[in-house]
């Protein structure tokens, strides 16, 4: 911190020093008198003063809080006298946590020895998802009759990661592939678990838990029942961060990154390995993995994910062999407005992998004209149509390569999409091994 | 929250009576006086309109420089006179800086505004104090060479510029917070 000079204090000297040597030169007494308030001032600041400069620190309520919530910063600000102004500044290298400007506070420091310090909280909502920063905290300590202030700025390096509210899921996409390991997907073999499978004659070594007491009495013969063992999978979020011009990205990309919130959590919570492939300007991942480690991984890679302009080829040679597992479950989240991660989609697929693809939406009613009235037969809506047939078209062609698309929107439940996926799953590929 | 309307309401009410009792009470080169009072005036309006804190004191330096030149051509010293305009117009800048610090949309305690009350009050008591006491020692003072005063005021100059500057040398110089580390740039 540094002490620096008030406006009051220069006024106050200027004054009380013109006074004096005007009330020597002129010989009169009372014009002297006429600055003595300005030499009282000054003489009381400076004996006021306080010589042991003011601490401060500062805290941050939560560092992970979702959408909407509030966090609290509080600068604690040990001064023995005077009066505290605190103000936050929006400065940040990674994105001020707060668009609207934070009201200052002035409080009195605490008055006597030994209490305790004086806190300025400031309430900043979290609007928005990411990763931001509270910004710098600009504290000023004024000290008493306002002569002198100590200034000082505490800055909070660590981030605050806002976590966007994920939409619950129940029924998931049942992959095609599972692992040995045991889940919730029910997988083709036969085995132990809870579905029923199959029937079969009772042979050494079978349980007896098995048999099939129903079936057995009404043949000369013992019949066990098989079922279908649950088994986890690798499921791998393919986040499509390549820019393309003349959409709002942002609100596109803000979409593929709800949905893989949502999708990582309910996945996880099923005890398979999920990981994050973010193929784009910029190509990332995280190692399939399981566990809440493992959400608290794929969220800060998610919170960091950005879009960036890129036009040099990035195809899926750049992405690790441990980022995916052979015939892992990939699920692609994409405008589908990018030719090279439509082309990745189609090697993946090639490569044996499990690939389904949830089309975030860029035009929600194509004859819609955004204001919410019907639309004539205008150029923009011809337009529209020729759109959507093109997208059509698109999905179709990723049909025949044995890819499910299913478009999801703004306001619509995630659901309805992995539901209409499971359907069209169902007439193109195979069932679950 | 408030926008320091009625602080500068007062301040230029306080400084309004200031001018009046100046002007009112001048027995001799009412003109001078007169002129310096109301140009000070100008100039504390402007200062509070436009919310700056040093033009306030200029304003204060202007007026109380014709009420100077009025007492100085009189022999006979009126110390209530100058009791008054000083503390009015203390209290005029004291109320027009305040109003200046609440124009940013600081929420400001009710404990800070007691504080500075009392500040103010206690400057202005002090003041009283110091007038009764100088009223009652002018007459038995000794009588002084004006090398002695001038000795006496460049000691006393001295001893408060040392002593501010000296207040001015503690503390650390503020440091910056370090660079963090940012997203990665685009690729191209």
């Amino acid at each position: 911190m540094r002490r620096r000079s008030t406006e009051r204090l220069l006024v106050a000297l200027i004054l009380s020093l013109t006074g004096i040597v005007a009330a020597v030169a002129l010989g009169q007494a009372a014009v002297a008198m006429l600055v003595t308030p300005w030499f009282v001032l000054l003489v009381a600041g400076l004996v006021r003063t306080e010589r042991q400069q003011p601490t401060m620190t500062i805290t941050v309520s939560e560092t992970r809080p979702l959408v909407d919530d509030t966090i609290e910063v509080t600068a604690t600000i040990a001064a023995a006298t005077g009066r505290i102004k605190a103000s936050v500044s929006p400065w940040s290298p990674v994105g001020p946590l707060s668009r609207e400007p934070v009201a200052p506070r002035e409080i009195p420091a605490a008055r006597f020895p030994g209490s305790a310090p004086t806190e300025a909280t400031f309430s900043m909502p979290a609007e928005q998802w990411g990763t931001f920063d509270v910004g710098r905290v600009v504290v000023e300590v004024v000290e008493p009759y306002g002569l002198t202030r100590w200034t000082g700025v505490l800055h909070d390096p660590s981030p605050i990661r806002v976590h966007p509210t994920s939409q619950q899921i129940r029924s998931m996409v049942a992959p095609w592939f599972v692992r040995r390991t045991t889940g919730a997907h029910q997988s083709r073999a036969t085995g132990r678990g809870v579905e029923y499978a199959d029937l079969r004659p009772y042979g050494p070594g079978d349980s007896l838990r098995d048999i099939n007491w129903w079936v057995s009495a009404r043949s000369d013969r013992l019949w066990t029942s098989q079922r279908h063992p649950d088994r986890a999978t690798d499921v791998v979020l393919l986040l499509d961060s390549f820019v393309e011009s003349g959409h709002d990205v942002h609100a596109l990309f803000g979409l593929a990154i709800e949905a893989a919130f949502a999708l990582a959590e309910s996945h996880l919570s099923v005890s398979d390995r999920v990981g994050l492939v973010e193929l784009g300007g910029l190509v990332r991942w995280v190692v399939p993995g399981t566990g809440r480690f493992q959400l608290q991984r794929l969220v800060d890679a998610l919170l960091a994910t950005a879009l960036y302009a890129n036009a040099a080829d990035r195809d899926l040679t750049l992405i690790g062999a441990r980022a995916m597992p052979p015939r892992s479950f990939v699920l692609a989240l994409s405008p589908l407005l990018d030719d090279r991660f439509i082309e990745a989609l189609i090697e993946l697929t090639g490569r044996g992998h499990d690939v389904v693809v949830i089309e975030c939406d860029p035009v929600t009613d194509p004859t819609s004209t955004g204001d919410g009235r019907s639309a004539g037969p205008t150029a923009g809506t011809v337009a529209r149509r020729i759109w959507s047939a093109e997208r059509a078209m698109l999905r179709d062609r990723l049909a025949q390569r044995g890819l499910a698309v299913a478009r999801w929107e703004r306001g619509m439940p995630l659901e309805i999409t992995l539901r209409a996926l499971s359907r069209k799953r169902r007439r193109l590929g195979p069932m679950v091994r | 929250m408030t926008l320091g309307r009625p602080q500068a309401l007062a301040a230029v009410i306080a400084a309004g009576l200031a001018g009046w009792i100046t002007v009112a009470t001048t027995t001799r080169f009412a003109d001078s006086a007169t002129r310096f009072v109301w140009f000070g005036l100008a100039i504390f309006l402007l200062a509070v309109v436009l919310g700056s804190r040093f033009a306030v004191g200029g304003a204060v330096l202007v007026a109380l420089t014709g009420a100077a030149i009025e007492i100085g051509t009189v022999p006979v010293q009126r110390w209530d006179r100058s009791f008054a305009i000083a503390c009015l117009w203390y209290v005029a800048a004291e109320l027009a800086w305040d109003s200046m610090e609440r124009r940013d949309g600081r929420h400001r305690s009710l404990a800070v505004d007691i504080e500075r009350t009392r500040e103010v009050a206690t400057v202005v008591a002090a003041t009283l104090v110091a007038t009764v006491m100088a009223a009652a020692l002018v007459g038995s003072a000794p009588p002084r060479s004006l090398v002695v005063l001038a000795a006496a005021v460049a000691a006393l100059a001295l001893g408060l510029v040392t002593a501010t500057r000296r207040l001015l040398a503690t503390g650390e110089p503020m440091s910056e917070p370090a660079e963090q580390p940012t997203r990665p740039e685009p690729a191209n």
